[in-house]
């Protein structure tokens, strides 16, 4: 192999490795661990857990607040409905669509029994299967188990 | 009035015949279109021809790189020469095949 | 009319599996070609356009029409939307966007197959049979698993559907996905010339040539695609931003870093005959990451906000991609003699190591980005527990390797061929390097203590410089005779400069589009400014330059909604006066039982002021905002344009020195 193959190849290997430690930092730094609610509360053992992501449904009670300084509190149960439900608080804006029953995504930490969200996403309305029309008039509830 | 399922029936009736039809006319038709079958000879004449069109963009690529200042005259000529030695290697091959 | 939708596109699957079965069976066959059928094949692979397109019609009426008997139909329409919704509808949800996809992917093999009667013939069966087998993988998933036409199973008959949720009843809806879905179909053409080439055996330079022309044009719509995706999430999603790094988003993301790097390194094979292996691992990741990305969205494998609900339709998708690989896999180690490099990288300092290093940071953030996407699988495959990477992870990492990119873009072009002296690096790069020190010192001087947001002001600051330079040099390089008594810096220099050297400098146009998108993120991201606030009519609140007044507020009753308007005076600090006004709603569809909010934007050259409407307090009487204020914002959006114009410049075809297709050996010989 001549001069420049090698240098080509030192090049390569330099980027495999420096790439390396850069996404092994960033992955060890910034990872959070996946949970559904009835997963955290088993998890959690009723201590604290830092970087959490919880994907569930939105259960009621909502309380939404935007005097003095936005709040949102609800609970979020597992995806599939029901398991364990744990309270959410979230201090920024509500995001649009959100409402009982529609699947949540929330980024924070686990705080004193309640999930402290830094960032809350709504499903993406595109996405949204609306369930099947029943013989009976559709209820929300109906739309919100998203049957098909 | 004719109904929507009846439409529907006709549309892909003519479909069927359209597709059938417009894929099988090139049978029946006195060939045009395509240029004649290429031999393997044909083949290699066509990598020689990259070859030169390589080169002479190489040329071209020069020439302009040292207009802009970007290599030196000693480096220019060198790789002109170069280039032009292997232009020739290329034309004389081609008029081998020729 | 349904009936027919559904019919035409059981003819295009048949079609589709007439021209791979019947383009290999030419193509393997050691007979020499028949004309005859070469032109059935080219008719077959136009007539499964014309099929799909024809069912797509028949969908369209349905919708037009109020079809509720057809589910989809059902699902995503109703009587009370405009019929510019009910078209869009038809790629509101997966079924219907799988036949959008299944249709443009069409569309493109018909426009190839229209000019295929220049291209080379032995090139043509398996140019037809790769072209359809993308075609007759996405119509198999249309027709047998995720059917558009499927009847509703319902008891009686519906007199309206659901309807399109309303955040989707937007202009939006209607360009956004049918663009990034021409850059994803695009992207299977260069792959269909690639892998024709490799089964052929035809692997002069034509390929390349026309592959990187279509590959520029799936990759214009591509760029185009996800910008428009990042401004629709801008205007409509209230939280600011454009972008989130969610795996639907990157996915789309993926083939674009790999086709980019296409474009560069195919331009070292053209002039060495070096990289073909290399380039031809590029085609097909990238025709592979496409049909990855909408697996994503469809498998439900990772979470995300855009991805359709989970389904048991990826297990096709894998295994596509596992044919695919294996096809390339086998097809490069059979033709491996041809894909010998024939030159080799003379200098370290030379465009073509420059465009390697591009290569190798393109893929490092593409497999980044993988990286990301997968690791909630990938951790739960190794160690049982899932886990997950956002935002923060996303920006660590690409970060300092998008900046090593820009940078590289200001010394490729810049840099010669085959090699460069170091005298003659010095001359091209001392002042741009030295401009962007003095920014440097200048930001840093200024305050900003920001490593990365004062170094990407630098490297832009840089690479304008090394643009500039280029086009002076450029415009000095052409003689007096050539332009005719214009001067050398003249409007008429400037046009002959691009007309004979189009495609380097329409790289340079997209190249400054990159930069002014540089700026424009680094200054939206570093010096954004986020604020909550409540008030009554005649109060204000002071943010940036700006003295935001409230109006007044009120309620509004609308066909199929309800909303709370405020009305804002966006006035200048300095003197009082107004500069916007601005009206943020708060929606209710009461259908759906939904709150969406409407952003009321200002957007201005120096920033754009976002004002959002997040309730009114229970006495009625104050209402609470929000307000981002995002400097140089639009600027984000003018770079992307300027890309896509680039972009267009440079795929638009040129005369060639000399063609072999369809050239009898008499006529090359006459040619030289």
């Amino acid at each position: 192999m001549g001069r420049m193959g090698r240098i080509f190849i030192s090049l390569v290997l330099f980027f495999i490795v420096a790439g390396g430690v850069l996404v092994y930092q960033a992955t060890s730094g910034t990872s959070a661990l996946v949970l559904t609610p009835s997963e955290l509360v088993t998890r959690a053992h009723a201590s604290d857990l830092p970087r959490i992501r919880v994907g569930g449904k939105v259960v009621d009670p909502i309380e939404y607040q935007t005097e003095p300084g936005f709040l949102l509190r609800f609970s979020v149960s597992d995806p599939a409905g029901g398991g364990s439900v744990v309270p959410v608080e979230y201090r920024n804006l509500k995001p649009d669509m959100f409402q009982a029953g529609r699947d949540v995504l929330i980024d924070g930490d686990f705080k004193g029994g309640k999930i402290v969200a830094a960032k809350l996403q709504t499903q993406c309305p595109s996405k949204y299967e609306p369930a099947m029309p029943g013989s009976a008039p559709e209820t929300m509830a109906d739309r919100a188990r998203g049957d098909s | 009035m004719i109904s929507s399922v009846t439409i529907g029936l006709a549309l892909s009736l003519v479909l069927s015949l359209g597709v059938g039809l417009y894929l099988l006319a090139p049978f029946f038709e006195s060939r045009g279109g395509f240029a004649e079958a290429q031999s393997v000879a044909a083949e290699s004449v066509g990598r020689l021809v990259d070859s030169k069109e390589r080169a002479l963009r190489e040329l071209k690529d020069l020439e302009l790189d040292f207009n802009m200042g970007k290599i030196s005259r000693e480096d220019y000529e060198r790789a002109k020469d170069e280039l032009s030695i292997e232009v020739g290697r290329v034309l004389e091959k081609l008029r081998s095949h020729g | 009319m349904i009936e027919f939708g559904h019919f035409a596109l059981c003819v295009a699957w048949l079609l589709a599996l007439l021209g791979v079965v019947g383009g290999a069976y030419i193509g393997l066959s050691k007979r020499p070609l028949s004309p005859a059928f070469v032109e059935a094949l080219r008719r077959v692979t136009i007539g499964v356009a014309l099929a799909l397109f024809l069912s797509l019609v028949g969908l369209g009426y349905g919708f037009v029409n109020n079809d509720y008997s057809i589910q989809y139909i059902w699902q995503y329409s109703n009587r009370a939307m405009p019929w510019i919704y009910k078209i869009t509808a038809i790629w509101g949800g997966m079924d219907g966007s799988m036949l959008l996809w299944c249709g443009l992917v069409a569309a493109f093999c018909a426009a190839v197959a229209r000019a295929s009667v220049r291209y080379p013939r032995p090139l043509l069966p398996w140019l037809y049979a790769f072209l359809n087998s993308s075609t007759l993988f996405f119509t198999t998933i249309t027709l047998f698993l995720t059917n558009p036409f499927r009847y509703l199973k319902a008891s009686m008959v519906m007199p309206d559907g659901n309807g399109l949720n309303p955040l989707l009843q937007n202009e939006y809806m209607a360009i956004h996905p049918p663009t990034l879905y021409l850059g994803f179909t695009g992207l299977a053409i260069p792959y269909a010339f690639c892998m024709a080439a490799l089964a052929s055996g035809h692997m002069s330079n034509d390929w390349i040539r026309l592959t990187r022309r279509w590959t520029l044009i799936g990759w214009t719509f591509l760029t185009a695609g996800i910008v428009l995706g990042g401004h629709w999430a801008y205007l409509e999603l209230g939280w600011g931003g454009f972008w989130a790094w969610d795996p639907v988003e990157n996915s789309s993301f993926l083939p674009w870093l790999t086709a980019t790097a296409f474009l560069h390194s195919v331009m070292v094979q053209e002039r060495k005959g070096m990289l073909k292996t290399w380039n031809v691992f590029l085609c097909v990741l990238t025709y592979a990451l496409t049909v990855f990305g909408t697996f994503l969205t469809r498998s439900g494998i990772v979470q995300s906000v855009h991805a359709f609900a989970s389904t048991d339709i990826g297990w096709v998708f894998l295994t596509y991609l596992a044919v695919i690989v294996l096809i390339a896999v086998a097809l490069v180690i059979y033709r491996r003699v041809d894909l010998r490099p024939e030159r080799s990288i003379e200098s370290l300092f030379s465009r073509e190591t420059v465009f390697l290093l591009n290569n190798l940071v393109l893929l490092s953030i593409c497999f980044a980005v993988l990286w990301g996407v997968m690791f909630p699988v990938f951790s739960e495959a190794f160690t049982g527990q899932k886990q997950t990477v956002g935002i923060p992870f996303f920006n660590a990492v690409n970060v300092p390797l998008f900046l090593a990119l820009v940078f590289l873009m200001g010394v490729g072009p810049t840099i010669a061929w085959r090699r460069s002296s170091l005298k003659q690096m010095v001359s091209s790069f001392a002042v741009p390097l030295a401009g962007a020190l003095v920014v440097a010192i200048a930001l840093v001087s200024a305050g900003m203590t920001d490593f990365y947001p004062v170094l990407a002001y630098a490297i832009s600051f840089f690479v304008v410089m090394t643009i500039l330079g280029e086009v002076s040099r450029g415009l000095r390089s052409q003689s007096a005779a050539v332009l005719d008594g214009a001067s050398t810096y003249s409007a008429r220099g400037l046009a002959r400069l691009f007309r004979r050297h189009r495609i380097k400098y329409g790289a340079h146009i997209i190249h400054f589009g990159v930069v002014m998108m540089t700026v424009a993120i680094t200054a939206s991201m570093a010096h954004k400014t986020e604020r909550e606030f409540t008030l009554a009519p005649g109060e204000r609140f002071n943010v940036g330059r700006f003295s935001l007044e409230l109006i007044e507020f009120h309620e509004e009753e609308h066909a199929n909604y309800s909303a709370v308007q405020a009305r804002v005076n966006a006035r200048s600090l300095k003197d009082d006066s107004v500069i916007a006004i601005l009206s943020p709603e708060l929606r209710f569809y009461p259908k759906n039982k939904e709150t969406t909010t409407e952003v009321a934007l200002r957007m201005g050259q120096r920033e754009d002021l976002y004002l959002i409407l997040a309730g009114v307090d229970e006495t009625g009487t104050k209402a609470s905002m929000k307000v981002f204020v995002n400097p140089l914002q639009v600027w984000l959006w003018y770079g992307a344009i300027i890309m896509v114009i680039g972009g267009v410049i440079v795929a638009v075809p040129v005369a060639k020195v000399s063609q072999v297709a369809g050239q009898s050996k008499a006529e090359v010989a006459r040619s030289i």
